[in-house]
């Protein structure tokens, strides 16, 4: 039984070698293959795409094989080049599509794509396009400490998700979300209206059917006169006549996305964020009789006077 | 039109409260019921891409009207409103156009406006508004100049100081700029037109800033330079500034046109000399923000100190420096002691006197002389701004002022010892003074006012405005001021359209009334003078074009002028004198487009015209009747703007047609027949680029303008015989540079 008992050991042990230099010799033979490449596929050579890449690819701290669809054969070299790919990190809605459509069996990461939900993209996997709502809800308490209800219209179509995102976040912060939804321009106008004495503060997302800027125009007109202040998701709103904006840089876009990306070819998930850019509008505050606390200036990258 | 703005006034000062309520609730359920047709209905016929391209065209489009939609206006009614809702025909300049097109003075920033032309005796801009100017030494005294709010003429001529004296443009913020009257709300000598500097705030303009001005005007260099510094806190905003100049005129000639070269006392010299001017200004302000209320403290001072080679006291005497300093303090608080009430209350000093370094050559041999003028005085005024419904905002206010004016005389000072008959004894050694007649006189004027206004929002799309004034003068009585105005600029749609109505008075000045005569033929008060009262009516309409690429704003008015003032020979002197009834029509069109987000354009341009002229004496001959004198009958201004995708420089070009102007009536009457003053075109170029981090991280500005780069010395007409040539062709290197 001993020897017996000696032998199977010593059988096992001569398993467990094997196993160890075949394991070892994978291992090897794993680690001696080329790293699968980053894709970057790009919809267009639009700016904002170049700035989140050349952010991305700096933070990343390896190279990446870019491609943009918008280059000749572009689509047919992304195809391609999808299935050698460790990781693919899409700008825009064109890149996004076309690798929801191909699925391909490695981790994907997108940015800039503002109908992700329509695409079927999991959200986990994108970085959002407004600042994260309780980044922003932080905000808005510094700049309206009174404000209890924030209003808020958006297309369901596009924004269903994000609006449930700015709702959890509202009630942790203890505001009540009002929300109408629209499904053409049309609606928008009588949507907005009907905020006024309903919500402290009306919140846009984008949102192509809900913001336009003849839209933006009329809700900057009701705020002013209605005193009812519009949260904005872009500087440029900021400073067009909403009293706050956020807005997430193209280059914290890039780090935010490099950064999931790392995870992901760590073999862990993180969804992306960004802490985002605060604006303030400073004559809109003079308008509407807001007065802007040390504490809210000093959240804010700027106050545009 | 007086009777029915009067009627609509007192009909709302007489409202019950009982009514008012009646009238809210009845307007309320108006609205109410009306709600759904008042809501725009925005239109898929361009439908939402939903791909990120898209966001970044409305992004785009909306950065394109930029904060115009704040850019709101407070001069009309006291109350900030979008310019498209405010009841009166407005422009608005930024801090940005005028970095962007290196404006150095007001006169310069208020040129290419439509319905301002200025008349320049390189002393100070006679700006005209409208067809009218204000005539002899009036400084565009037709204008109310305030910067923030505050009145800053020269208050014994009630003229303005429109050049580098003023302030430093790089504390402005921006100009708001109204033609029309304004009388309404801000009493006397808002009578054509207001202009109100609005400075930046401390934070705006926080840390400290330098600049520098190098000048070439024609071949003369000059330049200058000044300071500026901002600081703010939670309970603080300081802004302080300052700016001198050295500016070099000389070399030019008397135009040929002027009838004094043809008459006995035509002066002997043929071009100017010594014609420097050294401007100097400086502004503060500081702001308190306490638990309940907000203090201000405000300092505007200036200094005018020019050389006076064109003036109708004497030309090319090479020997007249007009020197004036003018002082304004301001001490205000506003509080909003409920939501809808904000209370604002200032008291004002102010002195006003020429300089030491002033004397005036007339060209007699032996003596100049010396200005003996000035003021010192203090005001008040209160005003309670309630919005008493969420459509109605009613501002009651009333104001006082008392001003001491030691009345303008001209004391003779030696320049050449005077001997006695034996060629040896010396009656009057060099640097005596002797004393004018009525040295020493003063006056004291005193004005209550008293004011109302309503301005009522119906709905998004209508709003109407109703304001009365009651003015109380020591001298010239009462004087009433209406206004009414109707106006239609829906919140979904760039468009507006403007009813107006208004009344103003253009008070006579302690100058007008008083002044002794410096020599034979010299101005001599007229006592008697009375106001000048106008009446205008405009029709205004504005436009936006798709996409924020522009807009289009266009006007027609009419203005009846009453009690017009002209200098007229009255024995051996001039007057003014309340001799005419004139009828002036008119129009102005503003149009401004993007070509693309880096080129864009501006056409802009007026007319006016005196329709209707009555005089009240027959003492002016036909032939020598002058009508909208010193104003053309039309002037138009094209620019572009170029923002060159290099270093972020910018390149605009303005090119302006004046058409003839009418010469004054004093000249007219020299040259025993009405002249034109030939039309001419004005180009200027301009490069510039701001914000640029040449020296670490600090910002510097810097533009380069050249004015009349065409150099064309065209003439316009001023006063005694005497007409002003233009300055030539200036450039003028500005730089503005953060520490």
């Amino acid at each position: 039984m001993g020897f017996g008992g000696t032998r199977g050991a010593g059988l096992r042990a001569g398993q467990a070698l094997l196993l160890s230099l075949a394991v070892t010799a994978s291992l090897g033979a794993r680690a001696a293959a080329p790293a699968r490449p980053v894709v970057v596929i790009r919809t267009s050579e639009l700016g904002p795409y170049t700035e989140v890449q050349k952010a991305f690819v700096e933070a990343l701290g390896q190279p990446v094989q870019a491609l943009d669809l918008g280059s000749t054969d572009g689509k047919s070299k992304a195809k391609a080049a999808l299935g050698g790919a460790g990781l693919i990190f899409c700008l825009g809605p064109g890149a996004a599509q076309l690798v929801a459509e191909e699925k391909p069996a490695v981790p994907m990461i997108y940015a800039l794509v503002p109908n992700a939900e329509k695409l079927g993209l999991p959200r986990e996997s994108g970085v959002p396009l407004f600042v994260a709502a309780r980044r922003q809800v932080r905000g808005i308490k510094a700049v309206l400490p009174a404000a209890k209800t924030l209003g808020l219209v958006y297309n369901p179509g596009l924004n269903e998700q994000a609006a449930r995102e700015l709702e959890t976040a509202a009630k942790v912060e203890g505001l009540t979300l009002v929300a109408a939804t629209v499904t053409d321009r049309s609606g928008v106008a009588p949507a907005v209206k009907a905020m006024i004495g309903k919500a402290d503060a009306l919140w846009l997302l984008p949102d192509t059917v809900v913001t336009t800027s003849e839209t933006f125009r009329f809700m900057v007109n009701i705020s002013l006169t209605n005193k009812l202040p519009l949260i904005g998701f872009t500087s440029t709103m900021g400073k067009a006549g909403a009293l706050v904006a956020f807005e997430a840089e193209y280059a914290e876009v890039g780090k935010a996305a490099a950064a999931a990306a790392l995870k992901a070819l760590a073999g862990g998930t993180a969804r992306p964020d960004t802490e985002g850019l605060m604006y303030l509008n400073g004559k809109t505050a003079e308008i509407m009789g807001v007065t802007l606390s040390p504490a809210a200036k000093a959240m804010a990258t700027k106050v545009f006077e | 039109m007086n009777r029915f703005a009067l009627g609509a006034a007192v009909l709302l000062t007489a409202l019950s409260a009982r009514a008012q309520e009646e009238a809210i609730d009845a307007t309320s359920a108006a609205r109410d019921a009306g709600a759904a047709d008042l809501e725009p209905t925005f239109s898929d016929a361009e439908p939402a891409g939903d791909d990120f391209e898209s966001l970044v065209k409305i992004d785009e489009e909306i950065a394109k009207f930029g904060s115009s939609l704040t850019d709101e206006v407070v001069s009309s009614t006291k109350t900030a409103q979008r310019a498209a809702q405010v009841p009166a025909v407005v422009s608005v300049v930024t801090a940005e156009e005028i970095q962007a097109r290196g404006y150095t003075s007001l006169a310069e920033v208020l040129r290419t406006v439509p319905g301002f032309y200025d008349v320049f005796d390189l002393v100070t801009h006679n700006i005209g508004v409208r067809g009218v100017n204000g005539g002899a030494r009036a400084s565009g005294n037709i204008i109310k100049l305030m910067i923030d709010g505050q009145p800053v003429d020269y208050r014994p001529s009630t003229g303005n100081f429109f050049g580098e004296e003023l302030i430093p443009l790089p504390l402005i913020d921006h100009v708001e700029i109204i033609r029309g009257p304004a009388s309404a709300l801000y009493g006397a000598n808002a009578f054509l037109g207001v202009v109100n500097l609005i400075t930046k705030t401390g934070q705006a303009a926080a840390g400290v800033r330098v600049f520098g001005q190098g000048t070439l005007i024609r071949t003369n260099p000059g330049g200058g330079g000044g300071a500026m510094a901002g600081i703010s806190s939670e309970m603080f905003d300081v802004l302080v500034g300052t700016q001198a100049a050295y500016l070099n005129r000389s070399g030019l000639e008397l135009p040929k046109s002027s009838p004094v070269l043809s008459q006995s006392g035509a002066p002997t010299a043929t071009r100017s000399e010594n014609d420097i001017a050294r401007p100097k200004t400086l502004f503060a302000k500081a702001t308190a923000r306490l638990k309940l209320v907000e203090l201000s403290f405000l300092a505007s001072v200036q200094n005018l100190d020019s050389g006076g080679e064109f003036l109708d006291t004497g030309p090319l005497t090479h020997g007249t420096r007009v020197s004036l300093v003018n002082q304004n303090y301001r001490l205000s608080l506003s509080a909003q002691p409920l939501e809808a009430v904000t209370v604002r209350a200032s008291a004002h000093y102010l002195s006003a006197s020429p300089a030491g370094q002033e004397r005036f050559d007339i060209g007699e041999r032996g003596y100049a002389l010396l200005r003996s003028a000035g003021v010192d005085g203090f005001g008040a005024n209160g005003e309670v701004q309630v919005r008493a419904a969420k459509f109605l905002t009613v501002t009651i206010g009333a104001d006082f002022v008392d001003e001491m004016y030691l009345l303008q005389t001209w004391d003779h000072l030696t320049t050449e010892n005077l001997y006695a008959a034996d060629g040896v004894t010396v009656l009057r050694g060099v640097g005596t003074i002797v004393p004018g007649e009525a040295h020493g006189a003063r006056q004291t004027f005193t004005n209550v006012g008293g004011f109302v206004q309503g301005l009522i929002n119906w709905n998004d799309d209508f709003s109407t405005v109703l304001g009365a004034r009651l003015d109380y003068h020591s001298l010239y009585q009462l004087n009433p001021s209406f206004r009414l105005g109707v106006v239609y600029a829906p919140a979904s749609r760039p468009l507006s359209l403007k009813l107006l109505y208004g009344s103003s008075f253009k008070a006579p000045s302690a100058e007008q009334l008083y002044t002794q005569p410096m020599k034979f033929l010299d101005v001599q008060g007229n006592p008697n003078l009375t106001s000048q009262t106008a009446h205008t009516v405009e029709l205004a309409a504005g436009f936006g074009f798709a996409s924020g690429r522009g807009e289009l704003t266009v006007n027609a008015f009419g203005t009846e002028i009453l009690n017009r003032v002209e200098y007229l020979q009255r024995s051996f002197f001039l007057q003014a004198q309340n001799i005419a009834t004139e009828l002036v029509v008119g129009g102005e069109l503003d149009l401004r487009f993007a070509f693309t987000k880096a080129i864009s354009a501006r056409l802009s341009g007026g007319v006016a015209k005196t329709v209707i002229e009555t005089y009240r004496f027959a003492t002016i001959a036909s032939s020598t009747t002058v009508s909208n004198a010193l104003f053309p009958l039309a002037q138009v201004h094209l620019s572009a703007d170029w923002a060159i995708p290099w270093q972020g420089f910018h390149l605009a070009a303005e090119v302006s047609y004046v058409s003839p102007r009418s010469a004054s009536q004093s000249n007219a009457v020299l040259a025993a027949r009405a002249y034109d003053l030939r039309g001419y075109p004005y180009v200027s170029l301009v490069l510039s680029t701001a914000g640029r981090k040449i020296f670490g991280h600090r910002e510097t500005s810097a533009a380069v303008r050249v004015s009349n780069v065409l150099n064309t010395i065209s003439a316009d007409s001023g006063f005694g015989g005497v007409d002003v040539p233009a300055q030539g062709v200036t450039a003028t290197l500005t730089v503005i540079q953060s520490l």
